[in-house]
């Protein structure tokens, strides 16, 4: 059984028996913490990096916004992070309800999955997936020797697009941020809003 | 959903792009703001010569980056001339251009409109793309080299969408 034993996350994140869902919703939302005061979303995404919480079905909620921000490392010694939330929404799925893309440049091949991945105290915890040349995992490990490599900075270039344009913009949650946010860094705001 | 992607107008050898980059990179001017440079320097006379304080200041923030390698500020700096002879005839914080950097050592310089949002991203061989990412979900990416980038096209395409 997954255990969670950091006392400061909420149950309903606790993972417990729980599987990971293969499916994911159109309008699904994904957050994604990142360092304070990002303008442009690109400029933030970091393709060794890409883990998010899925937000589930809006009748079945999973995760909401805030909850990126648990820290979920039991060697730290703090409950949440000080930074803030980006948010992306699954426009496409595949018929299948997943989220899979593949992209050519220069003669390198790349897939870009997303994956839910369930952990001990985050049932939401999400990643991006790329498999560069279509056979090796990019991790940050190996980020310099394929994604982050020179000679594929075409294709790292379109993934980063990518993702940017699942970032929500044109969107005013002020309602969410005025009642549930607890962060007093950026004047009380939780979201990154990229109007 | 437009998707377009496509490796011109910049790729392909252009010569009125070489012409314009070749022009900007012989003038005593550019030696001049631009050999402070190669030496780390980002002295106050690189900059205070330009028509705008607007751009000069943005110039100044993307020299300012630790990371930032010649060919990337070749790049910028023949951007921002081109940009100049418009920003001469407008009021320049009309344009909107802000700077950033990116994880992977990029420059960016975007600007954001009612449509989505526009970038011309440098990599640190001066290598990059132009893209617009729309609002209604359009997406446009044109790659460009250093050798061969046209100005003129980059900045038309930041400032027309």
């Amino acid at each position: 059984m997954n255990i969670c034993t950091l006392p400061h996350i909420p149950e309903r994140l606790h993972t417990k028996e729980r599987l990971a869902l293969k499916e994911f919703f159109i309008d699904e939302e994904l957050y994604w913490r990142c360092k304070p005061k990002i303008e442009l979303p690109y400029s933030a995404i970091t393709l060794s990096d890409v883990s998010h919480n899925r937000q589930g079905h809006s009748e079945n909620i999973i995760s909401e916004s805030l909850d990126v921000l648990w820290n979920i490392d039991a060697s730290k010694d703090f409950e949440k992070y000080e930074y803030d939330i980006v948010v992306l929404k699954i426009k496409e799925l595949l018929p299948n309800h997943t989220f899979s893309k593949q992209f050519e440049e220069d003669n390198y091949k790349v897939s870009m999955s997303l994956i839910h991945e369930p952990i001990n105290c985050n049932y939401a915890h999400t990643i991006f997936k790329f498999i560069f040349q279509l056979d090796t995992e990019v991790t940050f490990k190996n980020y310099d020797d394929t994604l982050g490599s020179k000679k594929a900075k075409k294709i790292r270039s379109l993934c980063k697009i990518e993702i940017q344009k699942m970032i929500i913009r044109k969107e005013l949650r002020l309602t969410e941020m005025e009642t549930k946010s607890p962060l007093n860094h950026q004047n009380g705001k939780g979201f990154i809003l990229f109007t | 959903m437009n998707l377009k992607i496509q490796n011109s107008p910049c790729l392909v050898p252009n010569n009125r792009g070489n012409q314009l980059s070749d022009s900007i990179s012989s003038t005593v001017l550019f030696k001049e703001r631009y050999s402070d440079n190669i030496n780390g320097k980002i002295k106050g006379t690189l900059t205070t010569s330009y028509e705008s304080n607007y751009l000069s200041a943005l110039v100044k923030q993307a020299f300012g980056y630790s990371t930032i390698t010649e060919k990337q500020k070749k790049i910028i700096f023949g951007f921002f001339e081109s940009i100049k002879v418009i920003a001469e005839n407008i009021h320049p914080e009309t344009l909107q251009i802000h700077v950033s950097k990116s994880s992977d050592e990029e420059i960016c310089l975007y600007r954001k409109s009612d449509d989505g949002i526009s970038m011309i991203t440098i990599d640190e061989d001066g290598d990059g793309f132009y893209n617009f990412t729309g609002y209604q979900n359009d997406l446009i990416t044109i790659f460009f080299e250093n050798e061969t980038c046209d100005f003129e096209k980059l900045t038309y395409h930041l400032l027309t969408k």
